[in-house]
């Protein structure tokens, strides 16, 4: 007895725990190894090599990566991606938000309302997308009529490579639900004395909104913004369903927008691997890309931390 | 009396301006759906006339029947479900199992594998893309629904993370009752933690089900025969080689977004709290 | 955990009986052999195919054709890599240069060849041409696609004038006159034909001798002067009635395309550079619209150039991994020279590749279809060139276009730059 107590007390694990633990999430562990570790390993391979589906892959050292470092497509379309990181998170953000302060306030109806916003994130995004679509038209689509009667000359939103990427981010504005409800929870979350003893010292409601709030929400925001940010990296549904529906006439090449203006990454990685049927170019692809978002998780991890540890709770 | 119905009405009025910026924001965020339904109601010609009209200037319901007969509507919606069923299962089958080996039982490997989750959520799809559908050609499993269905009984990191918040909610006391009447850690599992989490469950089974009724990459890989296709992949052949059919188009969205609008409003509550319990937890 | 074990396994079980089921009903054809043909037509046009792949099945009992209308071209290269792939595929030339660089496609030739049929002399040289690689032919022509030009013979008229342009400065006249605005500057009528996208990318070049590559197909000439002279009179254009609106009229014209509320169809439009199946549409959707068709102008510098157009095809090719090689041929034979073939040109607005059918009385009674017939008798289609990487060339050369068509750089800098990252291409 005293013997087993000791051996707990050593390695802090009884045995059949570890076995029935290890059992428990055995099936996420095959999973990993099978759909994230194996292919992330092989994509490493191939990213040295090139193949397609009827060509078995032949080793050609750095070659892909000599060529994507040169390949101005591929630097377009890293520009493009990262206005959809730096652009669109802060602003969708900042919606979020807002519409969360909003639903935190008192008033009739407030369930539904936020039914309301939060709908359109569970749209399947290739209906939301050509809906979008539809009334991004300068002529018969809704925004720019819409735009008209208030005084405003709407722009050619999806055939104007100036605005064609505002018009993603204004898509993307329809579909903060998640983010929103999550600011939401963390603004019931904190707490209300923090108000009451400002309220006491005569602080203005924008004075404590930046005072109390922000610092309150800033872990839960920067999570959210390094999920929005990674989110970023995977734009693909949306860009793949305008360049399809507005290439017309045999125009048969897989493109990327007006001025390539919405040639997003993952697009151009999709395109190399299943149009241009360079699979191990876009294994190279995949992998700076992997870097990339790597980097980004590991700054904002350290960022956050940051922010956590100088936290609200000592003020 | 009097007093109170002063007061009472100035706090009308110092609300207002919250109640005109949740009607105007409310309007805006119904648009595109209230547009993707008038337009599904429009003729053609209805719906390329100047000046633009909210409404269709005679509705046609017409479009529906259509619609669903211009491509093989109800073959794709019978894949869809098909996929959208067992995906739910696996899910549902793998996410509590792994959940609570990390949240309920103290072993050596749960917080690797905790931390090996939150980094498979950082894998780009398109990383793991290429060397899958390599593997899955490989297997001649392409232009089968496996490639699709099959990582669901694997568990996902979101669901997971959900999953887990619940369990460590259930109070230990329970299952360690249990444990002193000599049940084992798997009946523990079915008879104690399976039926207490059945709000969660039902969490997880929602969003299984919209992220696969809704899933558009996967299928545009792997699934390349007409009969085979999902209703998302389905909606694209509107978006034919020379034109785009949009009235038609639109019709056949509503149709495609009215199962999940539905479900989404029956089981509100479940969406809302399982974002709230995942998202806070950075 | 036995509960569970046998969870999976049913599922298991379950998953593999049903795709195993897919397998099996796949196989199941009887007698006859079977064919999978994949076409990229849809709607009435994928009618005709139907009805040709018909005829097929009725005339002889050795196969019966499966045929399926698949418009997204992704599907053709992952069905053609994966299982499951088709005998048979009907695409454009650039997809039959492109699949056949990537290995996908059986050299037809050989097939020919042993089969004793000669293609030479049957299809057009330059339709052989678009579908060789590296000497050998990989697609069999079914149509030609060439562009020329349709009018609005009632704008023309309005505006007092009984011919249609020969050159492009007479063009650009007409255009400016014909174009109308309303009261906020927003553009009701084009003149100049700056849609459909793809022909103001190629034939509004080529009309001033432009040219984006040299004629041996392998050069890139992104520094040809003449596309200079295109980009600057296309950009007076713009400037005249604001880039911004232009393009919002450009936006609207791609929304509605081939639409019976197409701007040319509607009345919209006085020059339109097309295809002749812009002709099949209007008989179809049955517009009032008074038109005709003639050659695309050339310059006043160089009056040769009327008529230049990019050259294409739609070819059936057979992939490598076709289990049914044989068939498809046949197939194949049936489609691009049988009595069939007429029937299913004259149904989906299409030029014969087939040099028998250049004198055919059917074809040629086709509305407007002589302008498109004597265009194609001169054989001087501009081909595509034949690089590895003509699918990013042509990402980069609209790329550089569309900077100049939104004023967002002058055509000088812009064709400078291209030449720029044209450099690296394969």
């Amino acid at each position: 007895m005293a013997k087993q107590v000791a051996k707990k007390k050593n390695k802090g694990f009884h045995k059949r725990d570890n076995i029935n633990g290890f059992l428990f999430a055995l099936p996420w562990i095959i999973g990993f190894i099978c759909f994230s570790l194996v292919p992330l390993m092989t994509s490493l391979y191939y990213s040295f090599t090139e193949f397609n589906p009827v060509k078995p892959a032949v080793w050609v050292g750095l070659k892909n990566f000599e060529y994507i470092f040169k390949d101005p497509l591929v630097l377009k379309s890293l520009k493009n991606t990262m206005f959809m990181a730096f652009v669109s998170t802060p602003v969708n953000l900042f919606i979020a938000l807002l519409l969360a302060a909003l639903l935190n306030s008192k008033f009739k109806g407030r369930g539904v309302v936020r039914t309301i916003f939060f709908m359109p994130s569970i749209i399947p995004m290739i209906a939301a997308t050509m809906v979008w679509i539809w009334m991004f038209d300068p002529t018969y689509g809704y925004i720019n009529r819409v735009l008209s009667s208030i005084g405003i000359d709407g722009p050619a939103w999806l055939v104007n490579p100036a605005y064609t990427k505002w018009a993603l981010v204004l898509m993307g504005t329809w579909c903060v639900g998640t983010t929103m409800l999550i600011c939401l929870a963390a603004l019931q979350e904190v707490p209300g004395s923090y108000y009451e003893s400002a309220d006491i010292d005569g602080a203005n409601s924008i004075g404590k909104f930046f005072n109390i709030t922000l610092p309150c929400m800033a872990p839960v925001l920067i999570y959210q913004a390094i999920l929005n940010i990674i989110n970023s990296f995977q734009y693909f549904t949306q860009v793949y369903v305008i360049v399809n529906a507005s290439s017309g006439g045999g125009n048969s090449n897989a493109g990327g927008g007006p001025a390539n203006s919405i040639l997003m990454y993952p697009l151009y990685l999709f395109n190399t691997a299943f149009s241009y049927m360079k699979m191990g170019r876009a294994s190279a692809m995949a992998w700076l890309l992997f870097t990339i978002v790597s980097i980004l998780t590991f700054i904002m991890i350290k960022v956050t931390k940051k922010v956590s540890e100088s936290g609200v709770g000592g003020e | 009396m009097k007093i109170r119905s002063g007061a009472y009405y100035k706090k009308i009025l110092k609300r207002l301006p919250r109640y005109g910026l949740a009607i105007i924001l409310s309007l805006i965020f119904l648009s595109p759906f209230i547009i993707m339904v008038t337009t599904a109601l429009k003729t053609n010609s209805d719906a390329f006339t100047i000046p633009v009209k909210l409404l269709p200037r005679e509705v046609i319901w017409n479009n529906f029947p259509e619609a669903v007969a211009k491509i093989p509507y109800f073959r794709h919606m019978a894949n869809t479900i098909f996929i959208t069923l067992f995906s739910v299962l696996g899910q549902l089958f793998a996410t509590p199992l792994v959940a609570y080996s990390l949240a309920k039982i103290k072993w050596r490997g749960a917080p690797v594998i905790s931390s090996l989750i939150m980094g498979t959520m950082m894998i780009p799809y398109t990383v793991t893309m290429i060397p899958l559908y390599r593997i899955w050609s490989e297997l001649h499993l392409t232009n089968t629904y496996i490639p699709l269905i099959a990582p669901t009984f694997f568990g996902s990191p979101f669901y997971i993370i959900i999953m887990r918040q619940f369990f460590a909610g259930i109070p230990n006391s329970l299952l360690e009752a249990a444990k002193i009447d000599g049940a084992g850690e798997f009946k523990r599992y079915i008879l104690i933690a399976l039926p207490l989490s059945k709000p969660a469950l039902t969490t997880v089974g929602i969003y299984a089900f919209v992220a696969a009724w809704s899933d558009y990459l996967a299928p545009l890989i792997y699934i390349n025969k007409v009969d085979k296709l999902t209703l998302s992949l389905g909606l694209q052949s509107f978006l034919n080689q020379f034109s785009v059919d949009w009235t038609h188009l639109m019709a056949a969205a509503t149709i495609f977004v009215i199962p999940v609008v539905a479900f989404f409003l029956i089981f509100q509550r479940n969406f809302v709290e399982g974002i709230a319990t995942s998202g806070l937890k950075a | 955990m036995k509960k569970a074990l046998s969870c999976l396994l049913a599922s298991v079980m379950l998953i593999t009986s049903l795709t195993a089921c897919g397998e099996t009903s796949g196989e199941s054809g009887g007698k006859k052999e079977k064919i999978v043909f994949w076409y990229s037509h849809t709607g009435n046009e994928g009618e005709y195919y139907i009805q040709a792949v018909e005829a097929f099945n009725a005339g002889q009992d050795k196969y019966e054709v499966e045929a399926l209308s698949v418009t997204d071209k992704q599907k053709y290269i992952v069905a053609i890599s994966g299982n499951d792939c088709p005998d048979l595929i009907e695409v454009s030339n650039q997809d039959i240069i492109s699949y056949a660089d990537s290995g996908l496609l059986s050299p037809i030739d050989t097939i020919a060849e042993q089969d004793g049929y000669a293609l030479e002399g049957t299809y057009s040289n330059q339709a052989l041409e678009a579908n060789i690689l590296g000497g050998q032919v990989y697609g069999v022509p079914l149509t030609s696609i060439i562009i020329q030009m349709f009018y609005n013979k009632d704008i023309l008229a309005e505006l007092g004038y009984s011919e249609p342009p020969e050159t492009m400065e007479e063009l650009y006249e007409m255009a400016v006159k014909a174009t109308q605005v309303d009261e906020s500057g927003t553009i009701t009528r084009l003149g100049y034909p700056l849609f459909p996208l793809a022909s103001a990318r190629q034939e509004l070049i080529y009309a001033f001798g432009g040219a984006w590559w040299a004629e041996d197909g392998t050069t890139l000439t992104p520094d040809n002067e003449k596309i200079l002279d295109s980009l600057i009179m296309n950009l007076k254009y713009r400037e005249l009635y604001g880039i911004e609106k232009v393009q919002e009229f450009i936006a609207t014209a791609n929304t509605n395309r081939y639409t019976e509320n197409d701007m040319f169809f509607a009345g919209k439009q006085l020059f339109r550079f097309d295809g002749p199946w812009l002709a099949t549409m209007i008989t179809d959707y049955g517009p009032d619209v008074n038109y005709g068709v003639t050659l695309i102008p050339g310059t006043k510098a160089n009056p040769e150039n009327r008529g230049a157009s990019r050259y294409e095809t739609t070819s059936l090719a057979i992939p490598v991994s076709a289990q049914q090689n044989e068939g498809a041929w046949e197939l194949i034979k049936f489609l691009s020279n049988s009595d069939e073939t007429k029937e299913l040109l004259l149904g989906i607005g299409s030029l014969p590749a087939l040099l028998s059918l250049y004198e055919d009385s059917d074809i040629l009674n086709q509305p407007n279809y002589e302008a498109f017939v004597e265009a194609l008798k001169t054989e001087n289609g501009i081909q595509y060139a034949k690089i590895g990487d003509l699918a990013k060339y042509t990402s980069l050369i609209e790329e550089y276009l569309d900077y100049v068509y939104n004023g967002m750089g002058t055509p000088e800098d812009s064709m400078k730059r291209l030449e720029e990252q044209a450099k690296m291409l394969e």
